[in-house]
């Protein structure tokens, strides 16, 4: 029989192995599974990457489904004027109330009220249409001002534009008086291409040459109704008429950042309004420079001179006149503007039947905002008096020109 | 010179396979978000400055030939850079009209803020009011990681080649910015609840961003100019709320601000709103960086 020292140490020992083979057991276990749990966790995370991958995936198809519908049918379109969701032409209205003081009698009344409709046909044709309520001889008419298709992009960087259309000569004539930082229209240009500016019905073709610097050409034809009958106290006026060929090249040079420097070259060929009662053919020749320089924040300084040869054939001889005027107008801010014109000119008859004449004009511009202005102007007529104006300029709607 | 210049203009219809993208975009923004997205495979030009009012931009010719040979025009949108249009129609590069696969407006995937209800009259009598909401919404550098996604996608239809370079440059980008909507969050948490009045309405999405509130404008109405009796109002209105800082853009004029700094405990910050603004603000990070700086420096000195 065993001695009881004896059996205690062999069920002691017996727990010990016991203990040993449960923690040697037990270790494995845990190894097995700590093995087990590393290679779960490592499923979830591929898990993991692969689902991240597809929503990366499933976004970019999103976003492509999204583009091909708003390439397709866009939310918004914007039309180079407004912004609309229905086939709708753009709509303004733009009202020139103005006064003049200083001569008798006084005279404040509404000058012209311009109604324009525009809005694309087709990808890159534009029709525009501008008639005007203006007074004239006391009495308000309607005109139609303008009213022309646009081909934007012919191909090959030509464009055109056919219907009537205030004629691209020089630098102002083809701009609407709401456009100008004066009241009135330098004498020059009202000589030597009318009291309302030059327009005609016809056709113009332009190129952009494919140059670093931007230029462009443009050449046109057109029939000009004859002019209306203006008679300055006696005196009569002449413009072109009747058959009339245009060409115009203009080139923008930017001098640095801030400053542009725009050249531009204009020739017409026709008659001039007398051409129905007696011989009367008619050249001009322009030549028009513009000088842009943007300062801090809204500052802007402009400086723009034409100057127009007339060569205009007549029973009495050849009549070589020059005219020319020089405007400068600086905005210092965002509402205040200011400037001067000058203009002279030869009108294009012999000395003795009409003088030269001078303007000289003084403004002051406070705009209420982009279409919207009131502007004071001081200027010293033909007549050697001072005339005072006010005026009121106000647009409703979205109506802008092409670049000016 | 016919004959060359209808041969260089066929040229610009060949596919952009194979060269540098040209992008053009309307304002520095998003030429710097653009840069950052297609690095050495585009070339970017800005029509405008950093120090321009984008809403009050005179369209000049000389922009012209540079959209003429664009593969890209980018633009803001919602009519904040509607002067763009009478440079694309006489570009004469089909490409970037409205529509066009060169055409991207950056706006396309915002949320809008200040979208006008449905059956509002929308004209004059609420001054300059956009009908599309307010479009100022690159002041929201989240923003600017949508509108650089936007601008990815673009490229890399233009140029699928280009892929993953796109998108490679996204992925820093959008790091980037993540790393720097963290920094201006910790800089401006020590401050707490931050109120500001601003010039004109244009920090919406920069302060939602922020947790700032605005109290108001010193323009009565967007683009109206700041009037004698709304300046009067505004001076009750910063000493009833405690306001600290007025921020404004560079390029507005600095009276109707300085006069109620005057009468009141309020600093006037002038920070940029785009990228060149002033020179520090190099890039479109580095535009936020200013701003923050310039508001931080401000709200300290109180």
């Amino acid at each position: 029989m065993l001695k009881p020292f004896k059996i205690n140490r062999i069920i002691a020992s017996f727990f010990l192995m016991s203990l040993i083979l449960a923690s040697t057991l037990s270790a494995a276990e845990s190894g097995t599974e700590l093995k087990e749990l590393r290679k779960e966790m490592e499923n979830l995370k591929q898990s993991i990457r692969d689902r991240e991958e597809k929503l990366v995936e499933m976004e970019q198809k999103l976003n492509e489904i999204e583009r091909r519908q708003e390439v397709t049918i866009p939310k918004t379109i914007s039309t180079g004027q407004s912004t609309s969701t229905a086939e709708l032409p753009d709509i303004s209205l733009i009202g020139n109330i103005q006064g003049r003081f200083g001569e008798s009698p006084n005279n404040f009344s509404v000058n012209e009220i311009e109604f324009a409709v525009g809005g694309f046909l087709y990808p890159q044709i534009r029709a525009d249409v501008y008639t005007a309520l203006h007074k004239h001889d006391g009495e308000y008419e309607v005109e139609l001002e303008e009213g022309y298709l646009s081909f934007l992009n012919l191909g090959g960087g030509f464009d055109a534009q056919i219907g009537k259309k205030l004629l691209n000569f020089g630098r102002l004539n083809s701009l609407h008086p709401h456009s100008w930082n004066f009241v009135e229209r330098p004498v020059v240009l009202t000589e030597y291409l009318g009291d309302h500016g030059l327009a005609g019905n016809g056709v113009a073709v332009g190129y952009l040459l494919p140059l670093p610097l931007f230029s462009r050409i443009e050449v046109g034809a057109w029939r000009v109704d004859a002019p209306h009958e203006h008679d300055h106290e006696g005196m009569v006026t002449a413009s072109p008429a009747g058959e009339i060929y245009t060409g115009r090249l203009l080139s923008s040079l930017p001098v640095s950042e801030k400053t542009d420097l725009e050249m531009g070259l204009s020739f017409l060929k026709g008659h001039g309004s007398h051409y129905e009662e007696h011989l009367d053919n008619l050249n001009l020749y322009g030549i028009d420079l513009t000088l842009r320089h943007y300062g801090p924040g809204y500052q802007r300084f402009l400086f723009r001179n034409e100057v127009i040869h007339n060569r205009r054939e007549i029973p009495p001889g050849t009549q070589k006149k020059w005219g020319f005027y020089n405007e400068l107008n600086w905005r210092w801010n965002k509402h205040w503007d200011t400037g001067y014109l000058y203009s002279w000119v030869e009108p294009p008859f012999p000395e003795e039947v009409r003088e030269e004449r001078k303007q000289l004009s003084l403004a002051l511009t406070r705009s209420l905002g982009e279409t919207n202005k009131i502007r004071f102007q001081v200027s010293h007529d033909l007549e050697g008096e001072f005339v005072g104006y006010l005026q009121f300029i106000f647009g409703i709607g979205p109506h802008s020109h092409p670049i000016e | 010179m016919i004959l060359i210049g209808l041969f260089l203009g066929f040229l610009q219809g060949v596919p952009a396979e194979g060269r540098v993208l040209k992008v053009v975009t309307t304002t520095p923004n998003l030429a710097s978000i653009c840069q950052d997205i297609g690095g050495e495979k585009v070339v970017v030009t800005s029509l405008i400055k950093g120090n321009q009012d984008p809403h009050f931009i005179e369209p000049r010719p000389s922009m012209i030939p540079v959209l003429r040979d664009a593969d890209l025009f980018i633009v803001i949108g919602m009519e904040l850079d509607i002067w763009a249009f009478s440079l694309i129609n006489a570009a004469k590069n089909r490409r970037i009209v409205p529509g066009g696969i060169g055409y991207l407006n950056a706006s396309s995937r915002i949320e809008k803020l200040e979208v006008p209800p449905a059956g509002v009259r929308i004209d004059a009598s609420r001054g300059h009011v956009h009908p599309a909401g307010n479009p100022h919404y690159w002041l929201d550098p989240q923003n600017g990681v949508i509108i650089a996604e936007t601008i990815a996608n673009k490229l890399t239809e233009l140029a699928p080649e280009e892929k993953e370079y796109f998108q490679s440059n996204l992925t820093n980008f959008k790091k980037k910015i993540q790393h720097l909507i963290t920094k201006i969050q910790n800089q401006l948490a020590t401050f707490g609840k931050i109120k500001i009045l601003t010039y004109h309405k244009s920090w919406s999405y920069f302060c939602k961003r922020f947790g700032i509130k605005i109290v108001g404008e010193l323009e009565p109405l967007p683009g109206v100019a700041p009037s004698p009796k709304h300046l009067s109002e505004t001076i009750e209105l910063v000493k009833k709320e405690n306001v600290p800082l007025i921020i404004q853009e560079v390029f507005y004029p600095r009276r109707a601000a300085d006069f109620v700094a005057g009468k009141t405990n309020v600093r006037v910050v002038v920070v940029p709103n785009s990228v060149g603004g002033v020179a520090a603000a190099k890039d479109y990070p580095g535009l936020f960086e200013v701003i923050t700086q310039r508001m931080v420096e401000a709200l300290k000195a109180k």
